[in-house]
């Protein structure tokens, strides 16, 4: 795969992940689950590519993480939205509607 | 900011990578837990439910190694890789490493040692409270050099100059102390009753001169050295008031100088000028003699007044007293100047000669070690081709090469400061008595600095070329030569005759050079 593709890929996952994120702490596995929810089962995310982005995004100050107890009373870690993380989520949906704006324009024209 | 963080996250990664790990792990096992849970709500076997979840992550280490990629060290991660390697690489060739860091040792000593001079004679500020506003007043003769000041003039200069918030003037000799029963040569100065005022001290103990003492036929008082007065004295708090004897006079003691002061270097006592000049016949009133000069003079700037403005001032007043005193100031003129260039004086010069000299010896030294480095790269053509084949990047080749002949220079740094810290104590042994501020030569932080500095930029200095020349290479060539690097060796060494040329041509730089400061030194012993 080129790397263009995979840029963008991961630049969308992440915001996925923020905007999952940024209705209330989850778990890893949480965020998968709320991210295939939110898009009716349409979205998958691989594993492999998920805990690299939190990571990735952790370092970025955008999410912090915490260790808790989850709902069937298992250690896990939780991650939080920071505030930082909810002015980067702002930038990147905007840039996201305009582009799928600018994507739909093109594919309209006949 | 965000690179401050990411430096953070990325130095505790290294630092608890352990635990960085283990925390991994249990949270893609606890992933694992939860999707086996909801395969086993969907209807599967537990057993099935695991296997299957096992199968969704994919490749379990690839998750964690994507993982460690971010959370790890990584170009911090890298570099410690380099520097373990590298250091593996010097000691498996013990005798190339200990010639390049003799050879680097060497080189950086001697900078190092002549740097500590430099560092404490030219760049180190002078210690006083307004050091700023300090300067002196140097008289000069028609052919320009430096002669002492004679006391009309400088009480004319007091009188008259107005940039001054203090002038004084000083008169620096050897004497005879006494104090009890026991005797001891000491320097002495001579001033006048506002030399402490200029520098701005406090007394330790007691007070400094008045006005009046300056006056002959005062009675006459001293004020003692810190150092003086622990040692002679054994810090006696006591000791205003007692009485010394200096070349068979007596003195009483009014006041003890801080610790640390001592202007005219090594001083240990000083006495008010005017009162009792010595050499001075009786009849001649020593405010009258312009002809004979003893003294030189230092002041004080009042606040905003340049050393311009000052020089421009005095020139003025110069210039007039010549006209006053054709028979003994026709030929005299006097320039102000920072009492810190007043002390360095021609000494700068030689200094900054020397360490050009010894910046020639470091770069000899570098073509010397870069020589070696290309001879010893084409040995280790092979790996490299090697690692070039398994697909490293030539910018990580160099930047692991230059890892290493950093690791050299280091190594070659740290034997050169010791080299250093014995050349120090041999310059200041050979260095001449009176040689400006020498007592303050040593190695400090800044020296320390100075050699990790050279050290480094040595490194990338004599690394660079053979880096990039090893590197640059046909790996179908080199490989397919495996070993017999003949062909290949000629052309790439062009860069070798370039080496020993420069060398060569830094060698005769060097040792005509250090002909000609020998030649001036003689002229300078000479003239002495």
């Amino acid at each position: 795969m080129p790397k263009q593709d995979a840029k963008l890929l991961q630049g969308t996952l992440d915001m996925l992940i923020l905007k999952a994120l940024s209705l209330g702490p989850l778990h890893g596995f949480g965020v998968g689950q709320r991210i295939m929810q939110m898009s009716e089962d349409a979205l998958r995310v691989e594993e492999g590519s998920l805990y690299p982005a939190l990571y990735r995004i952790e370092q970025q100050g955008w999410i912090t993480s915490e260790w808790g107890v989850s709902e069937n009373n298992q250690r896990a870690k939780f991650y939080k939205l920071t505030r930082a993380g909810r002015k980067q989520l702002q930038v990147e949906e905007e840039n996201w509607e305009r582009l799928a704006a600018a994507v739909f324009k093109v594919m309209q024209t006949t | 900011m965000y690179w401050l963080r990411l430096t953070r996250a990325r130095l505790r990664g290294l630092v608890r990578k352990k635990s960085v790990e283990r925390e991994v792990e249990e949270e893609l096992r606890f992933h694992l837990r939860m999707r086996a849970e909801e395969n086993v709500r969907s209807g599967m076997t537990p057993d099935e439910a695991e296997r299957a979840a096992q199968r969704s992550f994919g490749s379990w280490a690839r998750v964690k190694e994507a993982s460690r990629d971010v959370k790890g060290g990584g170009m911090l991660e890298t570099l410690i890789q380099d520097v373990t390697f590298g250091l593996r690489m010097l000691r498996k060739n013990p005798g190339f490493t200990l010639t390049a860091v003799m050879t680097l040792a060497l080189g950086i000593g001697a900078n190092t040692a002549i740097f500590s001079v430099v560092n404490a004679v030219l760049l180190r500020p002078l210690q006083y409270p307004n050091a700023e506003r300090l300067v002196a007043v140097e008289e000069l003769n028609e052919k320009g050099s430096r002669v002492q000041v004679t006391p009309a003039n400088f009480l004319d200069w007091r009188k008259q100059s107005t940039v001054f918030e203090h002038l004084a003037a000083i008169f620096a000799r050897t004497s005879n102390l006494s104090a009890g029963d026991e005797s001891e040569r000491i320097d002495l100065a001579m001033t006048s009753a506002n030399f402490f005022q200029v520098f701005g001290v406090k007394p330790q103990l007691g007070r400094f001169f008045v006005p009046d003492e300056e006056k002959a036929g005062h009675n006459p008082v001293t004020v003692l050295s810190n150092g003086l007065w622990q040692h002679r004295f054994g810090g006696d708090q006591s000791v205003v008031g007692k009485n010394i004897s200096l070349d068979g006079q007596t003195y009483t003691v009014v006041g003890v100088a801080p610790a640390g002061f001592q202007y005219p270097d090594k001083t240990e006592a000083w006495i008010p000028l005017f009162q009792l000049v010595p050499m001075m016949s009786e009849q001649q009133d020593v405010e009258r003699a312009r002809g004979f000069g003893f003294l030189s003079a230092v002041g004080l700037l009042k606040p905003g007044v340049s050393v311009k403005e000052a020089h421009e001032e005095m020139t003025v007043i110069t210039a007039r007293l010549r006209q006053q005193y054709p028979d003994t100031n026709n030929k005299r003129s006097d320039r102000v100047v920072s009492l810190h260039t007043h002390l360095v004086g021609d000494s700068s010069a030689a200094l900054l000669l020397l360490l050009g000299a010894v910046a020639l010896v470091l770069l000899i030294a570098c073509a010397n070690v870069a020589n070696l480095l290309l001879a010893r790269a084409a040995s280790r053509q092979k790996e490299i081709a090697v690692r070039i084949a398994l697909g490293a990047t030539r910018l990580r080749l160099v930047r692991q090469l230059l890892v290493e002949s950093v690791l050299l220079a280091l190594a070659g740094g740290a034997v050169g400061l010791l080299l250093g810290a014995w050349g120090v104590e041999l310059m200041k042994r050979l260095l001449p008595v009176d040689f400006p501020r020498a007592q303050g030569i040593g190695v400090d932080l800044r020296v320390l600095g100075f050699a990790l500095l050279v050290s480094f930029a040595t490194g990338v200095a004599f690394g660079f070329a053979p880096a990039l020349q090893s590197t640059r290479l046909d790996i179908n060539e080199s490989l397919k030569e495996s070993g017999r690097d003949s062909a290949g060796g000629a052309r790439r060494n062009r860069v070798r005759p370039l080496l020993v040329v420069s060398e060569v041509a830094l060698s005769l730089v060097l040792l005509v050079g250090a002909g000609l400061l020998f030649r001036s030194f003689m002229r300078l012993q000479s003239t002495a």
